[in-house]
């Protein structure tokens, strides 16, 4: 039994002291290209952005869905789009605009529908990535369930410092660096680029989870504390994703309703067709992001009663 | 909890710790704990159904006893039925009770009538398959006089509910597993190391090649109208592969996990996609499960006894059945029905029992003749299996038609070039050790120990960088 104990806990502990090497070597330069960085820009402009302000919070429905100039146009209101990734999850999107709040602005919450189902909430790869490479979070002021969501991708990243590819081969594309990003935080260099062949998402299958409907609730009670002003939108979706998820979208939209949000629109209304999408079905193209833009605005005006600037 | 989850690999040094050291080598102490683990196991999935597993395990322990103490012919049977017709009744409930209030009304429709049948929104049980047949074959063998029931309430829970079998196999036997559980268990080294093994080899196979083969095949099998026939053909071959794996590599992890606690379960699967006909790829496919359906049911139906007219009959009940009990839908029974087609020449020729060897035996090569045969062999079950893997009987057509169209001659979409260069060095591995229980059992035996870990080590590693989507065991919905 020593034996078999002795030996098991050697190997793993080789195989541990490699993860360990693996996660204290700095990020590698094509990691350090990646979009997550774009945070320590974002967190600047929440920081310094002046007042009157509209601050959008989601994941990549945002960042690579939103013409930010459009809505300073027409709303004289100036927007910081937070969006990087879905999988930051939306408690931590949440968490870490909460903190640059200030009174009289304006956020508009925008999550990917996944973030309701299951864990998605409380983030995935792209969180631990931003933790161990952009430095930009302190892993203490992480819950146990984002830090158990994030542990399970340390090997993949430990092993990745050691690959060459990460190292000589970029091969990233233009649209997915930290570089992407306009002023107000839109990644737009996709929107010259040509749509690529977009896989539909399935029904989800995950239950709905109340623990992170409970967090926005908690999240739009501090805002109004601190005196600003919440609503909710839904993220553009292509349509066959649209028609999959139905039956938990329409439930999150009662949801919504049931705990007395100001929601923006209508899940129907920001249904996509295949050929507004650029590469998945979040993601859209310049005519994508138009359309979303204005649909936003238009919400914007009648129920959010914001002002029309160009009337 | 999963068996590739963070989840279990905390459980499992714990337990095997506490079984080991905790218990001071007493097996009685063993059982006790090997029970309220199997139970937290069980109830991390839905501690509700945990309820139901309890009353069934009471129900087959009671009537056991029971029967044998039954001073008349007619209590015995009374025992008997009443225990078959709880456990029977149960899965009809929870899984078949919706396909047949579906298909009659749907058959009433076509006749004119308007029915509508109140449905169950129930989730099915996790396992329930698993362990209704463990009960099944305890209350049959005690009804036969082939055993004697077990007095112990926890020996026998142990042996309903172990935890690396409880939700998705192998369905083990009183006569195999109960005499494990009724003694001492002794910690050896060569038995524990080789589990660590085996377990390795199933992770592998799970998340390597099932999880990732999944992604391919979950693309083209629900976007069907999107692919050429070409791309329907490779997503096909990568289902073949997911499904094998998927549930191989969890009877591997099963296996491997019950040798660390010094005990044997049955043997699932032996290499079935290297069989050179579909009668061996039976014997190699689902072992614990296709001899289950021979004892208690192909036999006791009258076997081949009774010339050929039974053998055919007997062959399509046993296989539709079988294709019944991986779940109520009607492509689970084209599948069961499709493979006593496949099977039937060698049953009316009596070749069935050709093959009964391991393939290319002692040599590394195999002879044309045998590649042809498992090529054949392969592409029917692959055919088979698009019926399996469809959401239903008119997707699993189109998609044929799809194969069959002049699409097929392009060439296939999107496929990751990574996943076919490991698909095939899995299967150098497995042809290279199919003599042996599983891959990876003696491969590297005499190398040095060095040798042997980066073999290892590379394994991990090729777990940890190919991880895909997790992807729930296809076998747990059974």
């Amino acid at each position: 039994m020593k034996q078999f104990l002795y030996t098991t806990s050697f190997f793993l502990l080789l195989i541990v002291m490699i993860f360990v090497i693996g996660v204290l070597l700095p990020a590698t330069p094509i990691a350090s290209n990646s979009p997550l960085f774009s945070k320590i820009t974002k967190d600047s402009m929440l920081e310094n952005v002046k007042k009157p302000r509209i601050i959008f919070v989601g994941g990549s429905n945002l960042s690579l869905g939103l013409n930010s100039k459009l809505i300073k146009d027409s709303l004289n209101l100036n927007p910081i789009n937070t969006g990087i990734h879905a999988s930051l999850g939306l408690v931590y999107m949440m968490d870490s605009t909460l903190k640059h709040i200030k009174k009289g602005d304006v956020v508009v919450v925008v999550p990917e529908y996944q973030q309701f189902f299951g864990d998605v909430a409380y983030g995935g790869e792209e969180l631990m990535r931003t933790v161990c490479d952009v430095k930009e979070i302190n892993p203490l002021d992480l819950s146990l369930k984002q830090i158990k969501n994030c542990a399970v991708f340390i090997p993949k990243y430990a092993l990745s410092k050691f690959k060459p590819s990460e190292y000589f081969y970029e091969k990233v594309d233009n649209c997915y660096t930290k570089n992407s990003f306009n002023k107000f935080g839109d990644s737009y260099k996709h929107w010259d680029i040509k749509s690529v062949n977009i896989l539909t998402f399935d029904a989800m299958t995950d239950e709905f989870n109340e623990d992170v409907m409970q967090y926005l609730v908690y999240f739009n009670r501090n805002l109004q504390k601190k005196g600003a002003k919440m609503f909710i939108s839904f993220p553009p979706y292509q349509e066959d994703s649209y028609n999959n998820c139905v039956k938990s979208i329409k439930l999150l939209e009662s949801e919504y309703k049931k705990n007395g949000f100001s929601v923006l629109g209508t899940p129907e209304q920001y249904k996509m067709k295949n050929e507004l999408m650029f590469d998945t079905p979040y993601h859209l193209s310049r005519k994508g992001v138009t359309l979303r833009t204005q649909l936003l605005i238009k919400d914007l005006i009648h129920q959010g009663n914001l002002k029309n600037t160009n009337e | 909890m999963l068996f590739n989850s963070i989840e279990f690999a905390l459980f499992l040094p714990i337990v095997f710790l506490l079984y080991w050291f905790a218990t001071r080598g007493n097996f009685r102490f063993q059982n006790i704990l090997l029970l309220v683990s199997s139970y937290f196991f069980y109830a991390c999935w839905d501690y509700r159904f945990l309820f139901l597993l309890i009353f069934s395990t009471l129900l087959d322990y009671y009537t056991g006893i029971k029967m044998h103490d039954a001073k008349t012919k007619n209590l015995k049977k009374f025992w008997f039925w009443l225990s078959i017709s709880i456990n029977l009744g149960f899965l009809g409930i929870f899984k078949y009770y919706n396909f047949f209030a579906e298909s009659f009304a749907q058959s009433l429709s076509l006749i004119g009538f308007n029915a509508n049948f109140w449905t169950l929104n129930v989730i099915l049980p996790v396992g329930i398959s698993f362990y209704t047949f463990h009960g099944l074959s305890y209350v049959i063998d005690i009804y036969k006089d082939r055993i004697k029931p077990e007095k112990n309430f926890i020996d026998y829970s142990v042996f309903v509910s172990f935890f690396p079998l409880l939700v998705a196999g192998p369905i083990e036997r009183a006569t195999h597993l109960l005499p494990q559980i009724q003694r001492k268990r002794e910690f050896n080294y060569e038995k524990a190391v080789d589990g660590l093994k085996q377990i390795l080899w199933g992770l592998f196979k799970k998340i390597v090649i099932a999880d990732n083969c999944a992604q391919y095949a979950n693309m083209v099998f629900n976007n069907s109208t999107e692919y050429s026939g070409s791309t329907h053909i490779v997503a096909a071959i990568f289902f073949a592969f997911q499904i094998y794996c998927d549930f191989s590599g969890y009877s591997d992890i099963a296996l491997g996990t019950a040798r660390l606690f010094g005990i044997d379960l049955l043997r699932n699967f032996a290499f079935p996609y290297f069989s050179r006909d579909i009668a061996e790829f039976w014997r190699r496919w689902h072992i614990s499960l296709s001899t289950w359906f021979r004892d208690y049911l192909y036999i006791p139906l009258g076997g081949s006894k009774g010339g050929n007219w039974m053998r055919v009959r007997n062959t399509f009940i046993i296989f539709i059945v079988s294709g019944f009990w991986h779940g109520a839908n009607w492509t689970f029974i084209i599948w069961g029905f499709l493979n006593a087609l496949f099977i039937m020449p060698s049953i009316l020729f009596s070749t069935n029992r050709n093959n009964l060897d391991i393939v290319a035996q002692g040599r590394t090569f195999a002879s044309f003749k045998e590649i042809w045969s498992i090529l054949i062999t392969f592409s029917l079950t692959v055919f088979a299996w698009i019926f399996f893997r469809a959401a239903s009987l008119e997707n699993a057509l189109s998609y044929i038609g799809e194969i069959f169209s002049y699409s097929t001659f392009s060439k296939p979409q999107e496929i990751r070039n990574a996943l076919v260069w490991v698909v095939l060095i899995f299967i150098i591995i497995e042809w290279l050790g199919r003599e042996e229980q599983f891959a990876i059992a003696k491969l590297g035996q005499n190398w040095p120990r060095f040798l042997r870990w980066i073999f290892y080590f590379i394994i991990v590693i090729t777990i940890i960088e190919f991880k895909g989507t997790d992807q729930q065991f296809i076998y747990f919905q059974f």
